[in-house]
């Protein structure tokens, strides 16, 4: 491999990373604000590239603003899936909302499918020229320096935080869990969305495309516990790399048909440090 | 300018309050007193409606409070500091005195979005700052640390700060001195009576029965979900029952 093919692998990498990092953002927040491992995420991931498509394609408004809707679009799916489908199940456990939150996705899925049909559409033109990869990582760069100011800056930020820390003690300084609770909903959604549609002119939109765009959010989240923020980001720039290593290595083990299975691979060694450390813990107290 | 009445709660088929009524007036410090396990801590709880009671009624001046959810009666002027201080430890103190004051700032909730630097600046909210760095300078001190790098006491004053940063009326307390060395317990009695004198409403729950007693205007005595004695502050200092059951071991 030349230094010039390493380097645009890397970059490719990197970006491909950055989607799965703000896909795993969404798991991240809804789950230190709510307990929820919200199954629902990658649909949402879905939805920004389609209404991008959609809204671009077929309703014909220019670029910028066709992304600038879906992305709203999506966080309003969002902000309803948690109003009408999580809300009302108050005294519901938190296994019970995962499921709530499994059936959702098939049912956003199904929908979808069955409006906008079941074939691949058409991917976006690139945002300018052929770089898409580093508009990825500009847009991703915005978005987690927007996300960090909004945790450090604002009072809602500080709200979700405290939330996360102790619940009780954060309703006793007057916050509502449950609007915090949307408010998580609404912003993963959001998260979710903006990765949809800054990977469409890459990948088609599909209906189904959020499965395996929300597993990698997944792993990234795991690789942060799905407590840490930057692990989460960290997580995710990994995985995109590794995968695009596995493409250009494309040998013995390492084919490049394997690629969705790094991570795989990636969540098992995060399982297995988890659970080892977990046990090591527990032997120490 | 707290009333509660007949008040009932239950932890599933566990009773835990039976008819309980309680006056707090304005400007006083009330105490109860009680062993574990006697309703005391449930009590707080109703008050701020962490737990709903199921009967009777709970009244802040003249609004039904009973029935809110506990970050509403925030809003309405009562504080709660619970049991173990439940500060958010990986913040810090700034940070948790600036979330006192959310309840200054969420009537709107879109509002919350605002740069966090112009809601300090608000007068209403810098006074209480003003007040709290006042009273607790170590708290000036320490407003980068991580609050749960504090020292149990500091922690303590960073709970009762945090929670005059919302503007109440009045405070409720539950074992404020849990853990802490005696000469701190005496502080913060100290400082409870400092602020009752300077306006505030107290109701307290204090394991050390008789300290408690000396700062406080008034007493209920609590034992299986009912109160069972009250009375002003040297009345229960000065009831046998009282002594033998609550204060005779602190009394050496």
């Amino acid at each position: 491999m030349s230094p010039e093919q390493f380097v645009d692998n890397l970059i490719s990498g990197v970006a491909q990373g950055s989607v799965y990092a703000l896909v795993g953002l969404g798991f991240t927040i809804i789950y230190t604000v709510t307990r929820i491992i919200n199954f629902a995420q990658g649909e949402f991931v879905m939805l920004g590239g389609v209404f991008s498509f959609l809204l671009f394609s077929s309703v014909g408004l220019p670029l910028p603003l066709a992304l600038l809707l879906a992305v709203l679009a999506a966080t309003v799916v969002g902000a309803v899936l948690y109003l009408l489908a999580i809300r009302p199940a108050r005294q519901a456990s938190v296994i019970s909302l995962i499921i709530i939150t499994i059936g959702a996705s098939t049912f956003i899925r199904g929908v979808v499918g069955q409006i906008w049909g079941k074939d691949y559409m058409p991917p976006l033109p690139h945002f300018s020229g052929d770089n898409q990869w580093l508009w990825i990582i500009g847009i991703t760069l915005v978005v987690m320096v927007a996300l960090h100011l909004f945790f450090s800056r604002t009072m809602m930020g500080k709200a979700l935080k405290a939330c996360s820390i102790n619940r009780q003690a954060a309703s006793l300084v007057g916050i509502d869990a449950r609007s915090m609770a949307f408010t998580s909903f609404a912003l993963a959604a959001a998260l979710g969305a903006i990765g949809g549609a800054v990977i469409t002119p890459l990948t088609a939109p599909h209906f189904r495309m959020g499965l395996t765009l929300g597993l990698k959010g997944f792993v990234a989240a795991a690789v942060g516990d799905f407590r840490s923020q930057v692990g989460t980001v960290v997580g995710g720039v990994i995985l995109g790399i590794a995968e695009a290593m596995v493409v250009v290595l494309d040998w013995g083990p390492f084919a490049s048909a394997y690629k969705d299975v790094i991570a795989m691979l990636v969540l098992l060694l995060v399982l297995f440090f988890r659970s080892s450390r977990g046990a090591a813990q527990e032997a120490a107290s | 300018m707290l009333r509660v009445e007949k008040a009932t709660a239950a932890y599933g088929r566990v009773t835990v309050l039976r008819e309980v009524s309680l006056t707090v007036n304005d400007g006083e410090i009330v105490t109860l007193i009680g062993a574990n396990g006697a309703g005391k801590t449930t009590l707080l709880n109703s008050i701020v409606g962490v737990v709903p009671i199921k009967s009777g009624s709970i009244w802040l001046d003249d609004r039904q409070i009973s029935g809110l959810q506990p970050h509403r009666t925030v809003g309405l002027g009562i504080s709660y500091i619970p049991e173990g201080r439940q500060i958010f430890g990986s913040m810090s103190v700034m940070d948790n005195l600036t979330l006192g004051a959310y309840s200054q700032c969420s009537r709107n909730h879109l509002s919350t979005l605002g740069y966090i630097g112009w809601f300090l600046r608000r007068p209403d909210v810098r006074s209480n700052l003003d007040m709290v760095f006042n009273l607790f300078p170590v708290l000036r001190e320490r407003q980068r640390q991580q609050a749960g790098s504090l020292s149990g006491g500091e922690q303590q004053m960073l709970a009762i700060a945090r929670a005059l940063m919302s503007s109440p009326r009045m405070l409720l307390l539950d074992e404020p001195s849990l853990g802490l060395a005696p000469n701190l317990v005496k502080d913060i009695l100290r400082l409870l009576a400092r602020l009752r004198d300077e306006g505030f409403t107290i109701l307290l729950i204090e394991q050390d029965a008789a300290a408690a007693l000396k700062i406080a205007d008034r007493g209920y005595v609590m034992e299986r979900g009912r109160i069972v004695i009250e009375g002003s502050s040297r009345e229960l200092l000065g009831n046998d029952e009282v002594v033998q059951a609550y204060l005779g071991k602190t009394r050496g």
